[in-house]
């Protein structure tokens, strides 16, 4: 049985990928999985559907009704320039997903290759690579993200860029690992004794299968995406004005803070913390689903 | 506690069920397993992979890793009921009283200790003598399983020695608890034959002279021919045919053992190589009636409808067939087995 | 159980194969996996490879296939000499040399789908379009006992009987000529394995496959092979006839180990045993005498001079001892007993 280490055979009559039926079982038992998917899913939910939800447009200044507290008419209050800060949180949304899944998706293209290759071959080249990004690494991030923003001008595109290529090396590590152990595994001699080519078996045959930690890391990189975008917003070097985004929203109610106008700065940060908290909790699901000892369950 | 037994009887099974909770369904691993040890005897329990060999085992000693439960059955080991005890008691048990052997000697070691710490620990805390004493008998134990050169062998690390080494030093472990009995599960698996004869020899050697009783799970039949007094057959769960060793290899009874039987190749005769049809059942969706009836060449629609009962089928001998029972009037051919199934 | 048909197909001489292994920072000692084997397998046939844990016999198979570079020595397999071919030349060939593996599961790629395993050598060694191969592929799975509906599904929804079928048919897509089959059974089930066994003689009397069969359990060599070859510790200590292997074993080597083998009647028990004491001495910078001399039960001095040669014991059959000199010149058969005499 499973205790002897033997697989269950199971009666699956559907086709679904490898572990999917399983997985989705332990995404049912698992809540704190589930609330994360929640979030996550609420907020796409308001990215697509932004212009129904908003009552007011965006970047339209309204310099009569500045300052306002939350009322009904606007739901989180208004700013010096009487943007209404509800729509503007609806609409950063659009942004800030933005955002993280394009600086996840992008850290992933260039990491988990480099990382398949570098595992695979081994060598000197992965020696040089590794010591190459482990002074990188050395590296204040932010800092890093800031220099580079500061010298080059400030746009969405370079933010991203940014994010990604501050987040590729934990992929290429993670994939590294991966692949050393799974290079010697048996079926990546069977396929080199069936006469594949190295590049055919390492994206073949190998990289598919270092990809459980790759999907268990890649929420938590996009809800920190989302702090750095809005680290560097904050001070002044993210998503330039008047597009509405969560840490330069947070910048421009700093000084209400102390003056009264606490709304400025409380809603964006909320939201900000709730989507930071809904990728962090799916991730560590995933994290609990893709570990090897719990595979038995 | 009284208890009318044989007392010969060292440990008795009783309806034992345990069942595994999976999101596949449930799997009945044991499903009502009855059976007695004798003390001095060794027991073979052969079965294929998902037979619940190995679970009955860890059903014994109570140590039935999730999602797996002990769900009913009753288990008297020299007259206390195992199921009714505390875990404290059991852990007594477990140290003392019952041994275990497993097939990966050198995972069931702890690597940060030197295997004569291990072993004298286990003396220690069975006679609570000194740390010295206990070295010097850990020392003599080793030589006793026939390792060379044991006084320098007891300060090795168990990833300095061999994997045959490292199953005597488990062996002189479970040993040296003097426990009433041993469960040794596929000890010999991993290793290879003329290290196997050397470990066989000395299970049989050391349980005899203890007065033991000892649990031998394998899925060699060659091993138990060699090792055992009595078999018990296990397949998907059940217990299908129990009796002593020479009577289950000259006449057995059930269909599935008599396929083992078969399709065990030998090296001393030539003969075709036979085979059991079909594989070994889903162990969710077990087949109705005889969970052996879709890989069984004399089967007849009773197979399929019901569940055969235990039957005598000779002196000290059960099987669970409805053929041996009279239900079905059948001859059992062994040319079945040899016919081309591939 | 084919007949060979005279003529060697496969033929290795002196193949040699050495490990570095570090012992240290900068220092590296050699451990000499495959020592200087030599054998032939005539077309058809089934050469046994057999022995215990490190005697090589796997590192041979794999050389054989150029899974890993040999150290020295020649391979060839019909017109060609495998150990001059460059890697390139080497993966054309891999259509028509296969490996079987023993971890029927574990060399299945989990990610892909049995019909996307079974297109890949097709993909990759012949011409066929897109339903050419999708027909072959259905052919293969009816050959090997599955059902078409299986394509679509993944290694682990498979028995492990099942899994080594689809092994079985990625081996023999390409229309091989030789396949190394690595301890093929030994991970199934005994009623499975006669399922296996059956399959591969079939498939070999259907295809004129040739096949090495590396195992470790004499009683499936005993059934599926025409020639044996013993090894222990990189050497080959006996090759000859499965006849004369398990008839009349000369080595002590093989005596020892046949004699170990449990056999599954209890009216044999207690038969005499040749026992071997101790275990199999660490292979790194072995002395040059004969390996089994730590353990062997008919020892004397002479075995400690280099060697010993395979020596002639009967028309195919050969032995690395030089008591089966002697006892040759005796006139003496090589029963233990007789040996024990010598000794």
């Amino acid at each position: 049985m499973s205790a002897q280490g033997t697989p269950l055979q199971l009666g699956l009559d559907t086709e679904l990928p490898p572990g999917l039926q399983r997985f989705l079982y332990q995404l049912r038992r698992n809540w704190s999985t589930m609330v994360g998917i929640a979030i996550i899913l609420f907020f796409v939910l308001i990215a697509i559907f932004a212009p129904l939800l908003a009552t007011h447009d965006p970047v339209i200044t309204n310099l009569d009704e500045q300052f306002e507290p939350p009322s009904a008419r606007h739901f989180f209050g208004t700013d010096e320039v009487g943007w209404d800060i509800y729509s503007r949180v609806i609409y950063a949304t659009r942004v800030d997903f933005f955002i993280a899944i394009a600086s996840v998706l992008m850290a992933i293209a260039i990491g988990v290759p480099l990382g398949g290759l570098t595992g695979y071959f081994s060598g000197r080249f992965d020696d040089i690579l590794m010591r190459i990004l482990d002074a990188f690494q050395a590296f204040p991030p932010l800092i890093l993200a800031m220099a580079v923003v500061a010298a080059l001008g400030r746009s969405i595109w370079l933010v991203i860029a940014v994010i990604a290529f501050i987040n590729f090396p934990s992929y290429l590590r993670v994939v590294r690992a991966e692949m050393k152990s799974k290079k010697e595994s048996f079926y990546a001699e069977a396929a080199r004794s069936v006469g594949n080519p190295s590049h055919r078996l390492i994206f073949r045959h190998l990289i598919p299968n270092c990809l459980d930690p790759v999907l268990a890391q890649a929420p938590l990189n996009a809800g920190w995406a989302i702090l750095v975008a809005a680290s560097l917003s904050f001070i002044g070097l993210g998503v330039p004005i008047p597009t509405p985004e969560w840490g330069s929203m947070i910048n421009d109610g700093v000084g209400g803070i102390v003056s009264g106008e606490w709304w400025i700065s409380f809603f964006p940060g909320l939201t900000a913390m709730l989507a930071v908290l809904g990728f962090n909790l799916l991730s560590e699901g995933l994290r609990d689903i893709f570990d090897p000892k719990r595979m038995e369950m | 506690m009284i208890e009318v037994r044989n007392s010969d009887t060292l440990l008795e099974v009783r309806g034992l069920h345990t069942y595994f909770y999976t999101y596949e369904g449930v799997v009945k691993a044991v499903n009502s397993v009855s059976y007695k040890l004798n003390r001095g005897e060794i027991t073979g329990l052969v079965g294929e992979s998902g037979s619940g060999k190995s679970v009955t085992a860890q059903s014994i000693i109570r140590l039935v890793k999730a999602p797996g439960r002990i769900v009913e059955g009753e288990v008297w080991l020299d007259g206390q009921d195992l199921m009714s005890c505390s875990e404290a008691e059991m852990q007594t048990v477990r140290g003392r009283k019952i041994s275990m052997i497993f097939q990966e000697p050198r995972a069931a070691l702890n690597p940060l200790f030197t295997v004569g710490d291990q072993i004298s620990r286990v003396i220690q805390l069975r006679e609570g003598c000194s740390r010295s004493v206990a070295e010097n008998q850990a020392v003599e134990m080793m030589r006793a399983v026939e390792i060379a050169d044991p006084d320098r062998r007891a300060s090795a690390y168990p990833h300095e020695l061999s994997g045959g080494m490292c199953q005597r030093v488990m062996v002189a472990m479970a040993l040296s608890a003097n426990p009433l009995l041993l469960i040794a599960d596929e000890p010999t698996t991993g290793l290879d034959v003329t290290v196997q004869a050397q470990v066989l020899d000395l299970i049989r050697l050391r349980v005899k002279s203890a007065g033991s009783a000892c649990l031998f799970i394998t899925h060699d039949l060659g091993v138990v021919a060699e090792l055992c007094e009595r078999v018990i057959v296990m397949y998907a769960g059940r217990v299908v045919e129990q009796g002593p060793v020479a009577e289950i290899f000259s006449n057995p009874r059930h269909p599935y053992t008599q396929g083992l039987i078969a399709s065990t190749l030998r090296v001393d005769i030539d003969k075709p190589i036979s085979t059991i049809p079909g594989t070994v059942p889903d162990a969710v969706h077990l087949p109705s009636g005889c969970t052996f009836h879709p890989r069984c060449p004399f089967a007849e629609e009773l197979c399929q409808q019901e569940e055969p009962q235990m039957v005598e089928a000779g002196r000290d001998h059960t099987t669970r067939c409805h053929i041996v029972s009279g239900r079905i009037e059948r001859e059992m051919l062994e040319e079945a087995w040899t016919l081309e199934t591939a | 159980m084919t007949k060979a048909n005279g003529e060697a197909f496969v033929q290795i001489r002196n193949l040699r194969k050495d490990f570095p292994i570090r012992i240290g920072m900068f220092s590296h000692v050699r451990l000499r996996a495959v020592d200087d084997i030599s054998f032939d397998i005539p077309k058809g046939a089934t050469m046994g490879l057999v022995g215990e844990s490190g005697c090589g016999k796997t590192t041979a198979g794999r050389c054989l296939l150029r899974l890993i570079e040999p150290t020295s020595g020649e391979i060839r397999m019909g017109e060609h000499n495998l150990t001059d071919l460059k890697s390139e030349q080497v993966a054309q060939m891999r259509g028509r040399m296969q490996m079987v593996f023993q971890d029927p599961g574990g060399s299945l790629t989990p990610r892909m789908t049995i019909g996307a395993i079974l297109r890949e050598p097709l993909d990759l060694h012949t011409n066929l379009n897109a339903h050419e191969k999708d027909q072959r592929v259905r052919q293969l799975l009816s050959q090997v006992g599955l059902q078409p509906d299986h394509l679509t599904r993944y290694p682990h929804q498979f028995s492990g009987g099942q899994q080594q079928r689809i092994g079985v048919a990625r081996a023999i897509a390409t229309h091989p000529d030789f396949i190394v089959l690595d301890e093929p059974t030994s991970a199934l089930d005994v009623s499975v394995r006669g399922q296996i066994l059956r399959l591969l003689t079939q498939l070999q009397e259907e295809m004129g496959l040739t096949y090495l069969f590396i195992s470790h359990d004499l009683s499936v060599i005993k059934h599926t092979c025409n020639q044996v070859a013993v090894m222990y510790l990189g050497r080959i200590v006996e090759i000859g006839s499965t006849e004369d292997i398990f008839g009349s074993p000369a080595h002590p080597y093989t005596q020892a180990l046949l004699s170990a083998v449990p056999i599954p009647d209890p009216a044999q028990r207690g038969k005499e045993r040749l026992k071997l004491p101790g275990e199999v001495p660490s292979p790194i910078d072995l002395p040059p005498g004969c390996r089994l001399y730590s353990r062997c039960p008919y020892r004397r001095d002479a075995c400690l001079e280099p060697g010993p040669p395979l020596l002639q014991v009967g028309e195919s059959h050969k032995a690395a001892c030089i008591l089966v000199d002697e006892n040759v010149r005796l006139g003496g058969g090589n029963t233990p007993a007789a040996l024990s005499q010598l000794a």
